[in-house]
């Protein structure tokens, strides 16, 4: 208890201050109005360190107000050491805020490699952790070049890149991070999250924002914005397959599934990836 | 007949220039690096007329500004100067942006467009072969993949049908369709040289840039890639500039000379005519002294 009047006493309401708040919120509005783009933006020391979501953590704390509802999870689990830590922070530094693993609840959830298996509302905003914002990485290594591609729309070594894979591997080999054009303009990097989760991009209700801390980058995917994998008409785009494999604690077979190997004998089971789903389903079905 | 291509004027500085730098270079002065700032003028006030399926010649000894020339027209080094396409031939999508509204007739001045247009219109109505494969050829991604390339930059998006225009390409080259999968790195130079310009050509390009093409292939391969191109000049029609210090490249290729030294015209006219009856003393020199 007194460790929170320390917080109160010495920090602004989401611990960063509101020159700092005021300059990411301006390049959260940029990146809303050009979807898309990646926007500079000046990228803030935060008590964690770097890699562990401290572009998500920035966003977040730039947007959340004492009526907001939170949740943070980390590839589907809400109970990961680095779910855990962002909200316990969160809710430290920004008094009156609530926490929830529910995410029909929640009205910003901060998350990693995952998307939730819930479909998500206008009122809702998904704030992403991003490792490496651009997706032309792949095939350029230098920045000032991949920025005049975006630019340019100079796209060609991209799509290039996906045909050498056609070519070689008979598909695309990309199984997260798969490259998407965001309203037929930019192509974007979705952030480390898998096939299945790509499709929720397009059109969705809800805003997505992504931030990437160590590479100072934010973008935005807008409500009822374009976003498609990039594919080729006679490949398309394929989600991932669980040959029929169910979750084995609430029997689900179309969620993303984690496959977990039990003996040394190989013998496996497959879990649902998003847990507060699968908890939630498990309480409706009695199991 | 109408020209296709108007360069009016081209002015190429490398380095910061300062008022000397025109008087003080040139064939007169036998530098075309600057006495007083060291800038060097790489092309003064070259202007010439290219024609629709015209082949035009560009001769002269290394350092004289030729490859600038050819860099300028593929927007890769920027110039003063204009240079203006009929409007006919402007690609319909950017028809819009870059004819001039006053005129009609000419573009804009395309020097002077912005980056995304000169792509636009480069990817459209270009195609390049330079000297080493490796400049126009990506070494690590397959040899199709190079070709196809081209048409992915014009918005194919069928794998199906661009593997089946690149091997018809490949096989229009003379090479064997069948190698389409493998890098180019590990074809022989003369090999590399015809998937080159078959990337070149898969998008029927109007204008085709030839940078010292045969250079470094020996003589019998010399001989197989003129005749190529030669064969499909006639075939898809486009118009050519050749860019060559071996006089017997531009006299097989070529309708029109234009001959270089210290980045301006010293002399331009019919092939023939330059080669048989050279005007200018610099001329005769390079006529004379033809191995």
């Amino acid at each position: 208890m007194k460790r929170l009047d320390h917080i109160e006493m010495f920090y602004n309401f989401a611990f960063i201050n509101d020159e700092v708040k005021r300059e990411v919120r301006r390049a959260i509005f940029k990146a809303i109005a050009i979807p898309g783009y990646q926007v500079p933006f000046g990228s803030r020391e935060m008590p964690f360190a770097r890699g562990w979501g401290t572009g998500g953590i920035q966003i977040t704390l730039s947007i959340i107000t004492p009526t907001d509802v939170l949740k943070v999870i980390d590839q589907g689990s809400d109970e990961s050491v680095n779910a855990e830590n962002i909200k316990r922070f969160v809710a430290r530094v920004s008094p009156g805020i609530g926490i929830t693993t529910d995410t029909t609840q929640a009205t910003i959830i901060q998350t990693r490699h995952r998307i939730p298996e819930e479909p998500m509302r206008s009122d809702q905003i998904l704030v992403l952790q991003v490792p490496y914002p651009e997706a032309l990485r792949e095939v350029e290594p230098s920045e000032v070049e991949t920025r005049r591609m975006h630019a340019e729309g100079d796209y060609g070594r991209m799509w290039l890149y996906l045909y050498e894979d056609i070519v070689r591997f008979g598909e695309v080999r990309i199984s997260y991070r798969y490259p998407v054009r965001v309203n037929e303009h930019y192509i974007m990097d979705p952030s480390p999250i898998p096939r299945w989760d790509v499709p929720k991009l397009n059109m969705a209700e809800s805003l997505f924002l992504f931030g990437a801390g160590r590479e100072k980058r934010i973008y935005a995917v807008p409500p009822f914005t374009r976003v498609e994998p990039l594919t080729f008409e006679d490949h398309p785009f394929r989600i991932e397959n669980f040959n029929g494999a169910k979750c084995k604690l609430c029997g689900s077979f179309d969620t993303y599934l984690n496959e977990i190997i039990m003996t040394e004998a190989g013998e496996r089971i497959f879990l649902c990836s998003d847990t507060s789903y699968c908890k939630k389903r498990r309480k409706q079905l009695g199991v | 007949m109408e020209p296709l291509l108007r360069v009016e004027n081209l002015t190429v500085f490398f380095g910061k220039e300062c008022n000397h730098c025109l008087k003080t270079t040139g064939p007169k002065m036998e530098t075309n690096r600057c006495r007083a700032c060291g800038t060097i003028v790489a092309c003064q006030d070259v202007s010439f007329d290219l024609f629709e399926g015209e082949s035009l010649g560009i001769v002269g000894e290394s350092g004289s500004g030729k490859s600038t020339l050819i860099n300028v027209l593929h927007f890769k080094t920027p110039a003063k100067g204009s240079m203006f396409i009929r409007s006919e031939f402007l690609p319909s999508s950017l028809k819009a942006f870059l004819s001039n509204h006053r005129d009609g007739y000419w573009s804009k001045n395309l020097l002077s467009i912005s980056p995304y247009h000169k792509k636009r219109l480069r990817e459209a109505i270009m195609g390049i072969v330079y000297q080493q494969p490796s400049l126009g050829l990506r070494m690590e991604v397959s040899a199709g993949g190079n070709i196809i390339e081209r048409l992915l930059d014009a918005g194919w998006r069928h794998v199906g049908l661009m593997r089946t225009k690149a091997s018809e390409l490949l096989n229009k080259t003379e090479v064997p369709p069948e190698r389409m999968d493998e890098p180019p790195r590990v074809f022989s130079g003369g090999m590399q040289q015809r998937v080159q310009i078959a990337k070149a050509l898969v998008h029927t390009p109007l204008l085709l840039l030839l940078d010292e093409v045969t250079t470094g292939l020996d003589l019998s391969v010399q001989a197989r890639v003129l005749d190529l191109i030669r064969n499909l000049k006639n075939e898809f029609g486009f118009s050519m500039l050749v860019v060559s210090h071996d006089l017997n490249v531009v006299k097989i290729l070529c309708e029109r000379t234009i001959v270089m030294r210290y980045g301006r015209i010293v002399e331009a006219g019919l092939t023939d005519q330059v080669f048989a009856d050279p005007i200018h003393p610099y001329t005769q020199l390079l006529v004379a002294s033809r191995l």
